[in-house]
């Protein structure tokens, strides 16, 4: 069992982060919390729910990106993430979150509007905001 | 004569500027086409991933087969739609033309009753002067396909076969073979087959001697010790979208690579043209200069003799 976990957080676009972490964390899916890797973890398939990955690095920082959703998948010492969307702070577009945030909002009050997924956009709207605002 | 030289001196001059707007066509195309192939490359890595996560989960599941998702069933609708993918401009030689003649072919031969989804500006005008039933298009992004069209697709598709209003669903695009040449390709999506979800199926280049992306040994020694949280079937049914988005991303970047590929070999060809064009107008016209000239030193030279 080595130290560290090599972390691969891949989608459709690009690959967002390879590289060696501690420890990281995931929103679990379905019930509330954070699901956290640590090195040695029994290997697994898991799905990932809407919010934010946390790397915390060798040198000890620490990262985080958005991660809606996806598939985490656990294999001895290393871990794949698929995902379709991921971003890094710095990559949000604030005001456009902020709009989504509006219109979801509105959706939301409108009972005919498809209500799962009128929530998930305001989820991600409101996480997009959250860590933009954390890192800037 | 004077006349004929300035009409010449028009035309070269009219033909240069078309070959500076089809060379800058040709460089702009040439650089879209290099970010859309880094793209295609992005994607078949994540596909890879998919896949062989979806064999080690199958690997893990109590039910096998036909139980494992509705979009491995057929069901009782007789009608079949074709998403045929083409270009939303033109300026690409034989490339919009090969996929859509390809398409009213192979939807002639395998289905009695199709429906069409049309991506691409040219795909919806064909089928719409054809009076094609048309079930859904979508155009304005054949350059640049972005991920959310392709789940956009993916999702009214896959509505309308949960409805049951089609049963197989086929993509119609040009596979991207190289810059040279772009083939005409149809695949099946739906009902989602064995063999297909062994495979990236718009991208057969990538596979290994059995014709498939999995790697086994990997596979087997992955399925013994892992866990599946919440369940191997959960997990599948969360995957078994994922794997389709993609399939249809795959095709409209591998038609939006093969659509500038296509632009760029018929911009080439269109500046070589004007070179050669220019070429021969500059000889016309040098001609002509000369021929001007000869008559007007006669002139003169008989002029003086008269006088003397």
């Amino acid at each position: 069992m080595s130290e560290f976990i090599k972390i691969k957080i891949i989608t459709p676009e690009r690959v967002l982060f390879e590289g060696d972490v501690e420890k990281y964390t995931v929103k679990s899916s379905g019930e509330v919390g954070d699901f956290e890797v640590l090195p040695g973890h029994v290997s697994m398939a898991t799905t990932i729910g809407l919010g934010r990955i946390k790397l915390y690095l060798t040198d000890g920082t620490e990262k985080e990106a958005t991660l809606f959703g996806g598939f985490n998948l656990i294999d001895g010492d290393n871990a794949t993430i698929m995902t379709e969307v991921a971003e890094w702070p710095e990559e949000i577009d604030l005001e456009r979150a902020e709009k989504a945030k509006a219109r979801a909002e509105e959706r939301l009050n409108q009972s005919d509007m498809d209500y799962a997924r009128a929530h998930a956009a305001l989820l991600r709207a409101v996480e997009r905001i959250d860590i933009y605002k954390s890192k800037n | 004569m004077a006349d004929s030289m300035r009409d010449i001196k028009g035309r070269i001059k009219s033909v240069s500027s078309t070959k500076q707007i089809t060379h800058a066509m040709q460089l702009v195309a040439s650089a879209k086409l290099r970010r859309t192939r880094e793209r295609a490359d992005a994607r078949r890595a994540y596909t890879r991933h998919i896949i062989e996560t979806m064999h080690v989960i199958a690997s893990g599941m109590d039910s096998q087969g036909e139980n494992v998702s509705i979009f491995l069933k057929n069901n009782d609708s007789d009608r079949d739609l074709f998403v045929v993918i083409a270009s939303d401009k033109g300026l690409a030689g034989g490339f919009n033309s090969n996929v859509l003649k390809y398409s009213m072919e192979k939807m002639a031969e395998i289905s009695e009753n199709p429906v069409v989804f049309a991506v691409g500006v040219k795909s919806v005008d064909f089928f719409t002067r054809r009076r094609y039933e048309i079930a859904g298009s979508y155009t304005g992004e054949s350059e640049n396909p972005s991920l959310t069209l392709a789940r956009n697709i993916g999702s009214a598709v896959t509505t309308m076969f949960i409805e049951q209003k089609i049963n197989r669903v086929f993509v119609v695009y040009n596979r991207f073979v190289s810059v040279m040449s772009q083939v005409p390709d149809i695949i099946q999506l739906l009902p989602l087959t064995g063999d297909s979800l062994s495979m990236d199926v718009v991208d057969t280049t990538s596979m290994n001697e059995e014709g498939s992306l999995v790697d086994t040994e990997r596979v087997t020694k992955l399925k013994s010790v892992m866990i599946f949280e919440p369940d191997a079937e959960m997990l599948m049914e969360d995957l078994v979208p994922r794997y389709f988005d993609n399939a249809i991303y795959g095709a409209l970047l591998e038609s939006a690579a093969g659509e500038l590929a296509a632009r760029r070999m018929a911009m080439e060809n269109a500046t070589d043209n004007a070179d050669e064009l220019i070429g021969s107008l500059t000889l016309q016209y040098n001609r002509a200069r000369q021929g001007a000239i000869t008559q007007e030193l006669t002139e003169i030279i008989s002029g003086a003799d008269a006088i003397s």
